[in-house]
């Protein structure tokens, strides 16, 4: 390694200061980064993701309430062996990651997880319908595609508030980007390439706003239909949303190419997100339930 | 194509980095502000040099680096860049980087990577 004097400018960019000051605003997961990997070690038992998750005892307690939830056993779960052995790993996975991630109590946090949790169960029902080839979990990209928001939520506070951000709407990029020079996609990727959740995120995360350009990167099939099943859901989402009833006729046509492409009609894609709508906002009681 | 393309948001390092490749007898053959215009540019020009930081706008640096890859481009390729963890740096020569540097630019450090030859080492340079 070599030690050169610097000279030049020193100033960083929007973005570089930005993500420089990312682990500020939203700390990496790492409960739930040792989590997936033990979940993804075939070597692992069921004690070894007892053992990670019972280091953070408020989210276990968040994982239980889910577990009893009506939307998954129906009956009290009361401890993580039991969680596991009611909804398998598969699932604890994802209870887990919701249970992290969906909290806050700002109006944004409430309306973005209310969103990105009725994406994610819209993408697995579209899955259901398109079946695309095997891949990334697609109830975790939904979940997490708009992480992103979160980041420059906790990142500009005020700065972002000002612009009245509606998770989901096509407009949001344009608006952060005109504020800031960047925008919650940029973030986002930036965000979810550190903390290494699972590979096939960071493009979710990036494209979802674009999701044919995933066409011009040459990402594997699976890679690129889980960026157009999210961006699907989300589009999905907006034509059957009471907020946003005046959609872009850009975002109408992305909604009719994209169904076309992943074998879906349109009036699936808005059942899938009408069904997802509704297991989100049981999801939600639960976890705010007392 | 003989020439450099460079990728970089910061419009004043991109004139740096375009005044040092003149200064050594390359030529500019496009410059991206943004990961998605500069994979565009890379497949249209195919150049011989790609000067690019990592913190990039629609693309990241490191997914620009993974497309060329897959996409069979191999130009000589300098990161220029804030980011300093070891991780990053690892990524980039797994990624093919001929050179790390960290911004603020070294200028004189640059000529020397643009006028080295392909296979040199790696070098990484703190500010």
């Amino acid at each position: 390694m070599q030690v050169v004097p610097t000279t030049g400018r020193a100033e960083l960019t929007p973005f570089e200061d930005a993500v420089d000051r990312l682990e500020l605003a939203v700390a990496a997961p790492v409960v739930i980064q040792r989590l997936l990997a033990t979940i993804a070690d075939p070597r692992s038992s069921v004690r070894d993701v007892e053992a990670v998750l019972t280091v953070d005892p408020s989210l276990v307690m968040r994982v239980l309430k889910l577990a009893s939830s009506a939307v998954y056993a129906r009956r009290p779960v009361r401890d993580l062996g039991g969680a596991i052995r009611t909804v398998g790993l598969h699932e604890l996975r994802r209870l887990a990651v919701t249970a992290h991630f969906a909290t806050g109590k700002s109006p944004l946090a409430r309306e973005l997880w209310a969103y990105s949790l009725a994406v994610a169960f819209a993408c697995e029902r579209l899955a259901l319908i398109g079946r695309p080839p095997p891949g990334p979990d697609l109830f975790l990209c939904g979940l997490l595609h708009d992480i992103g928001t979160l980041v420059l939520d906790r990142l500009l506070g005020e700065r972002y508030a000002r612009l009245a951000i509606v998770p989901g709407d096509g407009r949001q990029a344009d608006l952060e980007r005109a504020a800031f020079g960047f925008d919650h996609t940029d973030l986002g990727a930036m965000a979810v390439a550190r903390w290494n959740l699972f590979p096939e995120l960071e493009p979710v995360v990036q494209l979802h706003h674009d999701p044919f350009a995933a066409d011009r990167l040459g990402l594997p099939a699976a890679s690129q239909a889980a960026i157009e099943l999210v961006a699907l859901a989300r589009l999905g989402f907006l034509t059957t949303s009471e907020v946003l009833t005046d959609g872009e006729p850009a975002e109408v046509d992305l909604a009719v190419a994209l169904a076309g492409r992943r074998g879906v009609t349109m009036d699936q894609a808005c059942d899938c997100a009408e069904e997802g709508r509704a297991q989100a906002a049981a999801v939600l009681g639960a976890l705010t339930a007392a | 194509m003989a020439g450099v393309l460079i990728v970089d948001q910061s419009p004043g390092l991109a004139r740096d980095v375009a005044a040092v490749c003149q200064s050594v007898g390359l030529s500019v053959v496009g410059a991206a502000r943004d990961g998605l215009d500069a994979v565009d540019q890379a497949m249209r020009l195919r150049p011989s040099h790609l000067v690019l930081d990592l913190l990039l706008p629609r693309l990241s640096g490191t997914q620009l680096l993974a497309t060329l890859r897959r996409q069979g481009l191999s130009p000589l390729i300098v990161v220029v860049t804030a980011i300093t963890a070891r991780e990053s740096i690892l990524a980039a020569r797994q990624a093919g980087a001929h050179a790390y540097l960290l911004k603020p630019l070294a200028t004189a450090r640059l000529i020397e990577v643009l006028s080295s030859r392909r296979g040199d080492v790696v070098a990484a340079i703190t500010g």
